[in-house]
């Protein structure tokens, strides 16, 4: 009897593995969307970039509804069930946020000023690392979920260092002279939506640490 | 000997009803199915009472004396007893129908064992409190095992479910080496069966409640304890089938009920949150007075009209 459990508990596994490759690929893309735009601005390849990770994002979203019809005829406690159900949808507004990033910028495509590309680079770097270690807390849940709690140190710095960034740029942007108030406002809210993806990593490592202690007695 | 079937009625309702209490949790969460739980659990009941359930047995044969009628009479009054507070919503023990109705033909008869009596009420009240005290301290064990073997999500989940399974196999064996003298122990007490085949007849009837009627009842019960998590489900489902287990061994048939509510009463203090609230708990006292009482006052009025209307007609 324990063997079928066991059977069953690996595929669902399985399948929040291939979730988390699809928002990889997802976030990879919004990485390598963003560096392009500050770089070469908009064009086809951008919105390729775009499309891309739209395409990733959407694939996750529907592994995702898969597991949780999946998770209902499992043989699993119902607390792992709501626990898995609760990381997966947490996460699921991450690579949400990188799609909604590249597509703003798919859509207005703003100009970015030349002093903002370093900073903006950096931003996206630390936003996406945040994502990375939400991967490796994903992979402690399931192999030593003590170790989240360390993770969640590490992403909470993460979060901090992009908060301190977002603060930074925006207040660059805002003391510029040669922008205009609407170009101000735009760029701010690019910059949330960036910083967005560390916030939401955050609120997820929250959710996974709460899973690893409600497994100590 | 049709007067045997009323136990057999009893026993179905006993085994639809308590079956909830130890395989709930399992077959509510869908860890297991119904089927599997109910074959499981009747297949374990079967096993307790031909093993183990001769102790109370023996304790009902020495509370009392009477004939095979009369144990017809205790078994549907008891059987009565526990429909009427069911359908009251308030918690019921077979064991006390049982005992309260046999009480009801001894008074009569002037026929009751006071040091049997004083045993039976001693255990009724150690239940709940026994089941309290194992629950909190099979909490601490258990919880220091498993925070040793810290365990992975996947790992964790598996781990409990197989041991949910294991301590519901082991509390169906407890319920039928506990409770099988409620289903016959007043025939057997009566001379009518021999001890032998009181546990088998008992045992099968307490089975087939299980295999025939006690889905309902274990999801409504099961989702209940549920609620707790999953670790405490746990300690609940071991802590009731120890203590029903040790009263077995005392030869006492106590109620799984009762035991099921110390335990959560148990893990509520360690865990320093109220699991029970006090309306539960006021409920739960007035069943325990009035299941004896009634059982007890219902054969006393039967057996008394019985006796006036067989001096009625004459010999």
């Amino acid at each position: 009897m324990s063997f079928l459990f066991w059977k069953k508990t690996k595929s669902i596994n399985e399948m929040i593995e291939n979730y988390m490759e699809g928002v990889d690929h997802c976030i990879k893309a919004f990485q390598e969307g963003i560096y392009y735009y500050l770089e070469h601005h908009h064009d086809k390849y951008y919105q390729k970039l775009t499309c891309d990770a739209h395409k990733f994002e959407s694939g996750a979203d529907d592994i995702r509804r898969e597991i949780e019809h999946k998770l209902y005829g499992e043989a699993l406690l119902p607390e792992s069930r709501g626990d898995i159900l609760g990381m997966i949808e947490s996460i699921d507004r991450i690579p949400s946020a990188a799609e909604d990033c590249l597509s703003k910028l798919d859509v207005e495509q703003p100009k970015i000023p030349e002093f903002m590309i370093e900073s903006l680079k950096e931003l996206v770097e630390v936003n996406v690392e945040a994502y990375f270690l939400i991967r490796k807390a994903m992979h402690y849940i399931n192999e030593n979920p003590k170790e989240t709690l360390y993770i969640n140190k590490e992403i909470d710095v993460k979060e901090s260092r992009s908060d301190d960034l977002e603060e930074k740029i925006a207040r660059e942007i805002f003391a510029s002279e040669e922008l205009e108030l609407a170009s101000k406002m735009q760029l701010k809210t690019i910059l949330v939506k960036i910083g967005d993806l560390s916030d939401r990593c955050q609120t997820s490592v929250d959710r996974m640490s709460l899973v690893a202690i409600k497994r100590r007695v | 000997m049709w007067q045997i079937l009323s136990g057999v009625i009893l026993g179905w309702s006993l085994g639809a009803n308590d079956a909830a209490n130890v395989f709930g949790t399992a077959v509510a969460s869908k860890m297991v199915t119904f089927w599997k739980a109910s074959v499981l659990c009747a297949m374990f009941i079967l096993a307790g009472a031909i093993l183990e359930g001769a102790g109370g047995m023996e304790t009902y044969s020495k509370l009392s004396n009477y004939g095979l009628n009369f144990a017809f009479i205790i078994s549907l009054v008891a059987g009565v007893t526990v429909i009427f507070m069911t359908f009251l919503h308030l918690p019921v023990s077979t064991s006390q129908a049982v005992v309260g109705a046999m009480l009801g033909v001894g008074i009569i008869f002037n026929n009751i064992n006071l040091d049997s009596l004083l045993k039976v009420i001693l255990c009724w009240i150690g239940t709940p409190i026994g089941a309290m005290f194992i629950a909190m301290i099979l909490y601490q064990v258990i919880g220091k095992i498993f925070n040793v073997l810290d365990l992975s999500f996947y790992q964790y989940d598996k781990v409990l479910r197989f041991c949910l399974i294991v301590a519901g196999s082991y509390g169906a064996y407890a319920l039928g080496a506990n409770n099988v003298a409620n289903v016959t122990g007043p025939f057997v007490a009566s001379g009518q069966l021999s001890a032998t085949w009181g546990v088998v007849i008992g045992g099968l009837s307490i089975a087939l409640g299980v295999m025939t009627f006690s889905r309902n009842v274990m999801m409504t019960v099961g989702k209940g304890i549920v609620k707790l998590n999953a670790f405490s489900a746990l300690i609940v489902v071991l802590a009731e089938a120890v203590t029903i287990h040790v009263y077995a061994i005392i030869g006492v048939p106590v109620s799984t009920s009762q035991a099921v509510v110390g335990a959560v009463v148990g893990i509520g203090i360690i865990r320093g949150v109220q699991t029970v609230n006090l309306k539960t708990l006021g409920k739960i006292g007035v069943g325990w007075v009035m299941t004896p009482a009634i059982s007890f006052g219902f054969t006393w009025a039967i057996t008394t009209l019985m006796i006036f209307l067989s001096i009625l007609t004459g010999p």
